[in-house]
This record gives structure tokens, C-alpha cells and sequence, in this order.
């Protein structure tokens, strides 16, 4: 194989580590991107026997973001296999105790129904904050997009940026806004 | 059969049903115990296998179309488009490519396929799919003319 040949090969072949941050984003749309990235459907040469998927970090897992009432209404089951062993974990519960475990339930579902399931979900590595193992960190080669833009924080502006944007009323007046740089409008 | 003496009058059954049975054999030979070698235990499997190949036949063509239209979506996706969009406009931008032809290019001449959807995005433009822009079609009135 020529030196080209040798490239493109691992180019094509090679698995990428890729980091997805989670803060405030939503689960089950993020996890609808991270199971395409675990299977390798993002990719031409795709087939379920062709073990193609590649590998992604999530951190900030403990920051996600669910909609509307998630928090209080969802309801995830779990049995012992003992008699009486059934629990209903409400989403805001399982949080407290495993801040990876919503995520992690999430693309698990996402998956396909198969024997490949539990191969892809090794291929997963999600984190609670943004501290990662060096072993880990060394392998992450790129970073997905996150699906939903966070805002900036009113007191995360600068001053000049307050002044230069543009004004509705130019009126002299002096405002104390809470959490907004101090400053005449 | 063709019986020229008394002593064929025996008739001899053995050989055709030898060759029946070894015709179903051959195909079980790389089945699991005694349906690999034994007659009325392989015929079950070996019927079965046929039956499964020829309704399969037809799902064939629903997996491998299936497979071929995620592999053309995921190449689009990479440049800006979907499989849908690139698929329709194809059509109107008059190319004639099957999906087993566009999977095929997708993945051995990246740049032919990459030329097709960049084609097929411009034709989109021009026809005004997708976008605000563009030509308006007769009897719509939009806020612009107002």
C-alpha cells in the first residue's frame, strides 16, 4: 500500500474520540445526535456488522437541561428481579444520586433493540463536570456541535459592549439594572 | 424406464431416491448435527432455508435500499444538504443515478459525489425550494408586495 493509499485508509477506518458538551442542553436531542456518532450512520461507509462507530465524551452531564416538566414527571422504572422489587425514580431524584444516569438511559434507549446495543454504549463516556481522565483526554481528536446555543448572561457583558448596543429611547437616564454593568441609557 | 429383461422387472428404486436425498444433502452440509447428514431430518431444515430465500428475495432490495439511502443522507449531511433535498433534485436537474450508483460514488469518489450535491443545491436555489427568497409562484401574495 503506497504512502497515499496508507493515509486514506486510516482516514476512512480510523475511530474518532469525539467531546460533546452538555451543559444546558437538551438530553433527548443531544442523545438522538450521540447514538448517529455511537452506530457510524454519520458516515458513507456504514453497516451494523462494520463496527464503525465512534467513540464520545460527554461532559457537564450534571448541567443538562431537561423541557418543560421533565424534571417532576418523568419516571424512570427499575426491578431488582426480587418480588416487590419494582421503583419509579422520578428524573430530578436519579439526577441527584447519578448525574450521568439520565443521559446515559437516553441513548441507550436511542439504540437500536439489538446485541450491538451494549457494544455501542461501551463506546460512551460521559462525565458530570468537565474534569476528564488523562487517558481519555489524549484520544478526544474533535467536538461535536452543540444543538442548542446558550445564551450570555447579562452581567457576562462588558461595558463597552452595554454602550455600544444600540439604544430604543436615547433618554439620559440613569439605571441601576441588577446584574448588568452600571451605565447611563 | 425401460424394462428389457425379467430380471429387471426387479425394479431397483435405489439410485433415484439416492440422488433425491443427495440433492437436499448437498445443500445442508453445513448444518448443525444429524440435519447435516441424515435425510428426513435436513429436509425440514433445507425447505425451511428455501422458503426463506425465495420471500427474502424481496426484502433484499428494502434492506439494501434502506442502507444505501443512509449512506447517500450521511454524505450529504457532511456537505450541507439532505438525502431527501438532493434525491428530488436530481430529477428536475435532469441526472439519472440510482441510489446504488450515488452510495457507490460516496464513498469511492468522495469529489464526483461532492460535485452532485453541490449541483443539486445550486438547482435548489434556482427553483427556490427551501428558501424565502427567490421567485414567488403565481397567485400567492406575500407580505413583500404589499
Amino acid at each position: 500500500m503506497s504512502a497515499v493509499g496508507r493515509v486514506q485508509q486510516w482516514a476512512t477506518f480510523g475511530r474518532m474520540w469525539y467531546l460533546f458538551d452538555a451543559k444546558w442542553q437538551n438530553p433527548f436531542h443531544s442523545a438522538d445526535k450521540i447514538k448517529d456518532i455511537l452506530t457510524g450512520t454519520h458516515k458513507p461507509i456504514y453497516h451494523d456488522l462494520n463496527d464503525c462507530g465512534d467513540h464520545v465524551v460527554v461532559i457537564n452531564s450534571s448541567d443538562i437541561a431537561l423541557p418543560g416538566v421533565e424534571w417532576e414527571k418523568r419516571v424512570y422504572f427499575h426491578h431488582t428481579g426480587y418480588a416487590k422489587g419494582a421503583s419509579w425514580t422520578l428524573a430530578w431524584e436519579l439526577h441527584h444520586k447519578d448525574p450521568t444516569m439520565i443521559l446515559r438511559k437516553t441513548v441507550y434507549s436511542k439504540l437500536g433493540k439489538n446485541l450491538l446495543r451494549r457494544g455501542r454504549m461501551e463506546k460512551l463516556h460521559i462525565f458530570p463536570d468537565d474534569k476528564i481522565p488523562d487517558s481519555i483526554l489524549e484520544n478526544v481528536s474533535a467536538q461535536l456541535r452543540q444543538m442548542r446555543p446558550i445564551p450570555k448572561r447579562l452581567d457576562h457583558y462588558t461595558r463597552e459592549e452595554v454602550e455600544k448596543f444600540p439604544k430604543v429611547v436615547p433618554a439620559q437616564i440613569n439605571l441601576h439594572l441588577i446584574g448588568v454593568p452600571h451605565t447611563s441609557i | 424406464m425401460v424394462i428389457t429383461s425379467p430380471t429387471l422387472l426387479a425394479r431397483s428404486r435405489g439410485a433415484d431416491k439416492y440422488w433425491k436425498q443427495r440433492r437436499i444433502l448437498r445443500l445442508s452440509a453445513h448444518y448443525y448435527g444429524r440435519r447435516q447428514n441424515c435425510y428426513s431430518i435436513a429436509i425440514r431444515s433445507v425447505r425451511r432455508a428455501l422458503q426463506y430465500s425465495t420471500l427474502h428475495r424481496r426484502l433484499n432490495k428494502v434492506m439494501y435500499k434502506t442502507l444505501w439511502e443512509g449512506r447517500i443522507n450521511a454524505s450529504c449531511q457532511e456537505l450541507g444538504t439532505t438525502y431527501n433535498d438532493m434525491y428530488a433534485t436530481m430529477d428536475q436537474a435532469g441526472v439519472a443515478l440510482d441510489r446504488k450508483i450515488l452510495q457507490n460514488l460516496a464513498i469511492w469518489e468522495p469529489r464526483s459525489f461532492r460535485a452532485l450535491a453541490l449541483l443539486t443545491k445550486a438547482k435548489q436555489e434556482e427553483e427556490g425550494l427551501n428558501s424565502l427568497d427567490g421567485p414567488v409562484p403565481a397567485g400567492v401574495v406575500t407580505r413583500g408586495m404589499l
